[in-house]
């Protein structure tokens, strides 16, 4: 295989590795910038989706249906850990809500393990998406790389339309922007919260439940995803949609052009990334709040 | 004035559409956008304050610590699968090595009393609570006690951390007065406790590091390893070889200390065992989520076969992307270690496309009274690393019993060096300049059947002796 194709291989598999990032990373960057909460349980939504998948996956046989279902009902469940507990602590100091969201993700975590146990659980593609690798290029890709990149795309593209033109968009936007003038004027952000939440533990799920064939599913699954997440939110700039998604993208293709390279360097590129861009764009590279 | 405006138009409700009713006005909200572009006051972009103090600062340093705390699990994943991370223990410096000659309460009628330190909680909770498991199960067989002494047994967690695991042994030897260790899981875990039962001049039974170190440049004269190191997996590659699944071979190792024995020890062995080709290899980022450029420069290589030199939940990704891929129509694959944690995570097309590597699978001959009773008693079949915690403490058990209770070292390794064993493995002996068990090394074939019986590989054959080990002129050991 010639270079320009492993190069081409290399960013194409990246930007599928990256999208599963981008979701993850935009439901954190999304209830930090509207809801100011650091969410360490973020991670456990993740692994939560992928596991409640493979049950509702037993259950029905239908992989996509399974996908929405934990989607749905991790979305729930993180509609109620914020009108229950997260909600109780806005305004408090952080440390409170570092020690509840971390406590939190260990809940869940211990859930996860006392249902699952500790083993890999086995989580394969649809069987539409298994058949050969189909060329792009001079490159190859299998067919559920290629199904990553354009649903998650679709996914990606959908949230981002609804921020950007309809009224709730505006909303969370405007409270991204300045929570406490928002509010002043009657902006009703506890139930922006809510739904933000719910949105953003859905997004994590429905990551989670995507990775299993490409990841495997474990009960670290999240944690190494919650991870990458943070990088690419400090780089894309906090509360910063746009720079999340762009950042993903390119942390999924840096990681990936870096294994192949300089297959040692891989993982610590990623967070000399995240260095320089702090010294040379503290704001993040695509500014701080905003869209 | 402005904000006589706002209130003004908070005071004019548009249509009382559900939006409105739940958030406010479309109008207001615009406002406060355009009134933060024009009075910019860059709130988290500048680290200030804002609402309850979260600030860019405050996640930066939750991100950082998330970082530390998730690369700090990224240094332990290493050390899980085969155990044989080996990172930067401190090992022994040789001098401890001696005869063992003092140490222990030889012949004493109190209770024996056993340190087993397995990792019950954190990413390798559940080969800790298998090793605990098979320690149990040993302990078990010795209902009379040994050497005329009951057994007690005290259990403690070591998280596969090796601070964690030198503080809990040390504070089993000075509080409670622990006679001997058995346990350990991973390189740096077993290292570190190889090196406090040399200091402390008592034995030590490890469970579950394959590094090369430990019966190298690190061993002493306490510490015994009942299983094969990094340098035995080898066996697989020459069996592989003869059944003529392979005749070159490209690695795609992880990027870590024990990969790099793992590639020296096979590609040495086949070099001296085989006429197999060595292609090459390329290295793999520890804990990679993507796989896709190794798999590329595997198929480019021209070798028929791919050795995965990774563990866990690394082969699982590897191998689910090379079969995605199309690798496997191309070559074949061998895992080199693997195990049913490994296998029921890979689908029927997955397992049937692969082969793999292991010191112990459940189905081996040789392995059925130990195997069927950690089924009965724990309801699945055991991994490895159960069957590495048993063979070590049946090996301890035994050596205390035929010496008449002592624990003193001086007794206790003569009589270890000139033993053959086959606890949960056949035709097993100790070596005697490295105390490294010679034993086979299996080489498996994905069972995509097995599912259900939880047979998920079928053993092909085995490979063993001293020819798939280094040499003891070699290991820098010197016992």
């Amino acid at each position: 295989m010639s270079l320009a194709a492993n190069i081409l291989e290399g960013i194409i598999y990246g930007a599928s590795l990256g999208m599963l990032y981008v979701l993850v990373a935009l439901g954190l960057t999304l209830i930090f910038g509207l809801m100011e909460v650091v969410n360490f349980a973020h991670g456990a939504f993740v692994t939560l989706g992928a596991y409640l998948g493979i049950s509702f996956l037993d259950l029905t046989g239908n992989f996509w249906l399974s996908m929405v279902l934990a989607g749905v009902v991790v979305g729930v469940l993180g509609l109620a850990i914020e009108r229950t507990l997260i909600r109780r602590l806005y305004g408090e100091e952080p440390i409170y809500q570092l020690l509840l969201t971390f406590g939190l993700a260990l809940l869940l975590e211990g859930a996860v393990i006392l249902t699952y146990g500790q083993d890999n659980q086995l989580l394969s593609a649809p069987a539409l998406l298994q058949g050969s690798p189909v060329p792009v290029g001079p490159a190859t890709v299998p067919q559920y790389r290629v199904f990553l990149i354009l649903f998650t795309g679709v996914l990606v593209a959908g949230i981002w339309l609804a921020i950007q033109r309809t009224k709730l968009g505006l909303i969370v936007k405007a409270g991204i922007e300045d929570r406490e003038r928002a509010q002043m004027i009657g902006v009703r952000l506890s139930r922006v919260n809510m739904l933000i939440m719910a949105v953003g533990a859905g997004l994590a799920a429905v990551s989670g439940f995507l990775s299993g064939p490409l990841l495997g599913v474990s009960p670290q699954l999240g944690t190494g995803l919650l991870i990458v997440s943070f990088v690419i939110v400090v780089i894309g700039g906090l509360g910063n949609i746009r720079g999340t998604i762009i950042s993903g993208l390119m942390i999924g293709i840096l990681f990936s052009l870096t294994s192949f390279f300089y297959p040692s360097l891989a993982n610590p590129v990623i967070y000399v990334a995240m260095a320089v861009v702090l010294l040379v764009r503290p704001e993040g590279l695509f500014g701080g709040v905003g869209s | 004035m402005t904000w006589l405006y706002v209130r003004g138009i908070i005071a004019r409700p548009e249509s009382p559409t559900v939006g409105r009713r739940w958030f406010g006005t479309r109008s207001a909200i615009q406002l406060v956008i355009a009134m933060n572009d024009t009075h910019e006051s860059n709130d988290g972009a500048q680290g200030e304050p804002t609402g309850n103090g979260v600030n860019r600062r405050w996640f930066l340093g939750s991100a950082a610590t998330t970082a530390a705390v998730g690369l700090a699990g990224c240094t332990n994943t290493d050390d899980g699968g085969d155990g044989s991370d080996g990172s930067d223990g401190d090992g022994g410096d040789g001098t401890d090595g001696g005869d063992g000659s003092s140490g222990g309460d030889g012949g004493s009628s109190d209770p024996l009393l056993i340190g087993g330190l397995f990792p019950t909680s954190g990413p390798y909770a559940s080969a800790g609570q298998g090793m605990r498991q098979a320690f149990e199960l040993a302990v078990g067989r010795f209902e009379d006690g040994v050497g005329g002494r009951e057994i007690e047994t005290i259990v403690r967690d070591t998280a596969t951390a090796p601070d964690t695991a030198v503080n809990e042994a040390t504070s089993l030897i000075n509080e409670e007065g622990i006679d001997l260790i058995v346990g350990g899981f991973s390189s740096s875990v077993c290292l570190v406790l190889q090196d406090l039962a040399g200091r402390e001049e008592i034995p030590y039974f490890a469970g579950g590091g394959s590094t090369l170190k430990a019966n190298g440049e690190s061993c002493n004269a306490h510490s015994y390893y009942a299983y094969a190191s990094g340098w035995q997996f080898s066996g697989a590659g020459v069996t592989a070889y003869e059944r003529d699944i392979l005749d070159s071979l490209f690695f795609i190792q992880a990027d870590y200390a024990g990969g790099e024995g793992v590639y020296e020890g096979v590609t040495s062995v086949m070099e001296s065992e085989t006429d197999a080709d060595m292609m090459g290899r390329v290295l793999a980022p520890l804990g990679a989520d993507d796989y896709s450029t190794q798999i590329s420069k595997a198929r480019d290589s021209g070798a028929d076969a791919v050795w995965a030199a990774t563990v866990g939940a690394d082969s699982i990704k590897l191998v689910k992307q090379a079969v995605s891929a199309g690798l496997t129509d191309e070559m074949e694959i061998l895992v080199g270690v693997v195990g049913n944690s490994v296998g029921e995570a890979l689908s029927d097309e997955e397992l049937g496309s692969i082969y793999g590597g292991a010191n112990f699978y459940w189905t081996a001959e040789g392995s059925g009274d130990f195997s069927d009773e950690f089924r009965n008693d724990v309801g699945n079949p055991p991994e490895w690393w159960a069957a590495s915690a048993f063979d070590a403490t049946m090996e301890a058990l035994t050596a205390v019993d035929e010496n008449d209770g002592s624990v003193a070292n001086a007794d206790i390794r003569p009589y270890i060096e000139e033993r053959e064993f086959s606890w949960s493995r056949p035709d097993t002996s100790w070596r005697s300049c490295d105390h490294r068990a010679v034993q086979p090394y299996y080489l498996l074939e994905g069972n995509p059947s097995g599912s259900d019986s939880g047979e998920y590989w079928s053993i092909i054959d085995d490979t063993g002796g001293e020819a798939i080990m280094r040499s003891c002129e070699n290991t820098g050991c010197g016992l």
